[in-house]
């Protein structure tokens, strides 16, 4: 077999210098979804309900806008927004999302934000590191881990659409065996001239 | 044929039970489109009947056919698909003796469900979700697969659960009998005597098991001198603890069973003591409400308000008045102990209650002893007795009150109690979730409804919790 010529020690600098400056020009680019599901299957009514979970969960990613629909309908069993500002306008009402919240609505929802919402959904307190940073991504998914909700995982790594069905319904059995209500007010759009950033 | 969901080449063992001739069950004769089986057999395909219905749940008989709703009494065929939403599930019987159900946010396909000859066969495909099968194996031969993407359970008479969903791993469980769980050109037998669960990935349920196991995180220091007592007790008499970090509490299992009625006050762990003893394999959990002031005044007007719950887990094992439950007794073959207590003795009105959370049914003992003495408790059926003892079958609640300090006014108008004990051994049977569906279908007297899926989240469970 023919052996590969060897770089020199330049050679060996630079190379590394444009593959860093190529993650660096580049970054590590969120995933983007090209159509999410909401954007032909957005209803209330039970038909389109389970119609959205069953695409979502042959789709290979869950954008932010289908997976803030799929929480209000978990939640609230509809979902009355009529597009993704008005969800996360609405989320941010419930404290379910932060106020610094913008990331655009075909973008690939990140564990991190999806283990927030739980966590504030299931109101879980946490250990020190919750009690003193607050629910951040990184906390509320280690929290969420260490119960058994969500597998090992980073904030930053996003779900494939049977990822986030399976785990709303992990979210399902860990209230259902801990005699959870149902939680949350019904769902309703946010007023007119509600800021969605 | 028709055609069949299998993505992967999956190992399926089956092991014949001992044949008996049954009369046809309700089943159509079909003619087999390819003649496998010798002139004089006939192959038959059974309908699969939905027999409960919760939440949101969507049929189609083929892949072809549109969706519509799962009513109760709808009668399915081969290659008929169900589907549930979040909160929803679907309960199917396919007689003479098999049912299965579909939990939330599952799809399952019937691929086969025929009888060739002396053999029941059943084919159901896991597109992802979660699916429990039982199948009856007395007086027949069953062949029965659970296929999912990653794995396969092949159900051997018994009751099982496959859960397949990601992003977890394939999860296989066994309630009784025994089951073969392929993953990954792997199989490891599930089950046996009692329950069972197996991981895909590992060697088998007891590596499941410990990998599962935690160390109870909270410090050594945390616990009371009564409460390490009452552990203690329990381990030396051959029980395990482990911790259940959901319900974040101590768990016992398993032991020599609860202790005589000449020893198990003997070093009460406080001054006022609530005992639940049981015996029987099934797992019975104590509760205790509290409404402190003047316990005869709360009775007799009518308005019990507790301002205390004591219950083995859920951060309710602590009261604010120092009410504790050291540990949550989850049974054993030999039955088990729970305990609730108060380091001092607080006058008011105490609700006391025993639910047998699952299990066969068992019989218990009821005793609350203060500063040494036996206290009377009053049944619900309106009388008194310083220990109760009833039988309690699966999902039964039974529940009392105490009065402390005693009440003479009450001791002198409740009669004496008589204790209501009864068998402990009952065969573990799947039991009609609903009255008027199990009613309805009288005819199919070997088929039984399926119960909903258990409490217990099964599925994700984060690796290496030592």
């Amino acid at each position: 077999m023919r052996e590969l010529p060897l770089l020199s020690r330049h050679q060996s600098i630079v190379a590394v210098l444009l593959v860093g400056g190529c993650l660096v020009a580049y970054g590590c680019k969120q995933a983007q979804v090209e159509k999410p599901v909401t954007a032909d299957i957005a209803q209330s009514d039970p038909d389109s309900q389970l119609l959205f979970w069953h695409t979502l969960a042959e789709r290979p990613l869950t954008s932010n806008d289908d997976a803030f629909h799929g929480m209000l309908l978990y939640l609230d069993e509809r979902d009355d927004c009529p597009d993704y500002a008005a969800r996360v306008a609405l989320l941010k009402q419930r404290g379910l999302l932060p106020a610094s919240f913008n990331q655009p609505a075909s973008a690939a929802v990140e564990r991190g934000t999806v283990a927030v919402m739980i966590v504030k959904t299931l109101s879980i307190r946490g250990g020190w590191a919750m009690h003193v940073f607050g629910p951040t991504p990184r906390y509320a998914l280690r929290e969420l881990m260490s119960m058994s909700i969500l597998p090992y995982s980073s904030p930053q790594q996003i779900f494939s659409g049977a990822e986030f069905v399976g785990v709303i319904g992990a979210l399902e059995d860990y209230q259902k065996s801990t005699g959870g209500k149902k939680p949350a007010s019904p769902t309703t759009a946010p007023a007119e001239g509600v800021s969605s950033s | 044929m028709t055609a069949r969901f299998v993505r992967t080449a999956s190992l399926a063992l089956l092991v014949a039970a001992a044949p008996v001739m049954l009369p046809p069950a309700l089943a159509q004769t079909l003619p087999a489109e390819e003649p496998t089986t010798a002139p004089d057999q006939t192959i038959e395909a059974l309908q699969v009947v939905v027999v409960e219905v919760q939440g949101t749940v969507r049929v189609r008989m083929n892949r072809d056919a549109e969706w519509q709703p799962a009513t109760v009494d709808m009668i399915l065929g081969e290659d008929a698909e169900l589907r549930t939403g979040p909160r929803s599930s679907v309960t199917c019987a396919i007689p003479p003796d098999q049912v299965f159900t579909l939990d939330r946010l599952g799809t399952v396909s019937v691929l086969e469900a025929v009888r060739d000859g002396k053999t029941v066969k059943t084919d159901l495909a896991l597109k992802y979700g979660r699916v429990r099968l039982d199948v009856q194996a007395a007086g027949v031969e069953h062949r029965a697969v659970i296929r999912s993407p990653s794995s396969t359970l092949a159900v051997r008479g018994t009751d099982v659960v496959l859960y397949d969903q990601p992003p977890y791993k394939p999860v296989a469980q066994s309630y009784t009998g025994k089951a073969m769980f392929g993953y990954a050109k792997r199989v490891v037998p599930v089950g046996g005597k009692a329950f069972a669960q197996v991981e895909a990935g590992s060697s088998g349920a007891a590596e499941t098991a410990l990998v599962s196991s935690v160390v109870d995180p909270r410090s050594g220091l945390a616990r009371t001198p009564a409460e390490q007592q009452l552990i203690n007790n329990e381990i030396s008499r051959g029980a395990v603890l482990t911790f259940d970090p959901i319900a974040n509490i101590s768990v016992i299992r398993g032991g020599a069973g609860p202790l005589p009625d000449s020893q198990f006050a003997m070093n009460p762990p406080g001054a006022l003591n609530f005992f639940l003893r049981w015996s029987g394999n099934a797992d019975l959990n104590l509760t205790v409400t509290f409404q402190p002031g003047d316990g005869e005044s709360i009775l007799l007007s009518g308005n019990f308000q507790p301002t205390e719950l004591l219950y083995p887990g859920y951060s309710l094992d602590t009261t604010a008045s120092g009410g504790r439950i050291a540990f949550d007794h989850r049974g054993g073959p030999n039955g088990g102990t729970e305990t609730g207590y108060w380091p001092s003795v607080q006058p008011g009105l105490y609700g006391v209650s025993a639910r047998n959370i699952s299990g066969d049914t068992a019989n218990f003992k009821w005793n609350v002893i203060a500063d040494g003495q036996p206290v009377t408790i009053y049944t619900q059926e309106l009388t008194k007795g310083t220990q109760i003892q009833r039988s309690i079958s699966a999902g039964q609640e039974i529940v009392g009150i105490i009065l402390v300090p005693p009440s003479a006014l009450l001791e002198s108008i409740f009669p004496d109690d008589t204790p209501v004990v009864g068998s402990t051994v009952t065969p573990s049977s799947i039991k009609a979730s609903k009255k008027t569906a199990s009613n309805r279908r009288n005819s199919l007297s070997k088929v039984q409804a399926g119960p909903t899926l258990p409490v217990q989240p099964v599925g994700p469970r984060a690796k290496n919790q030592r």
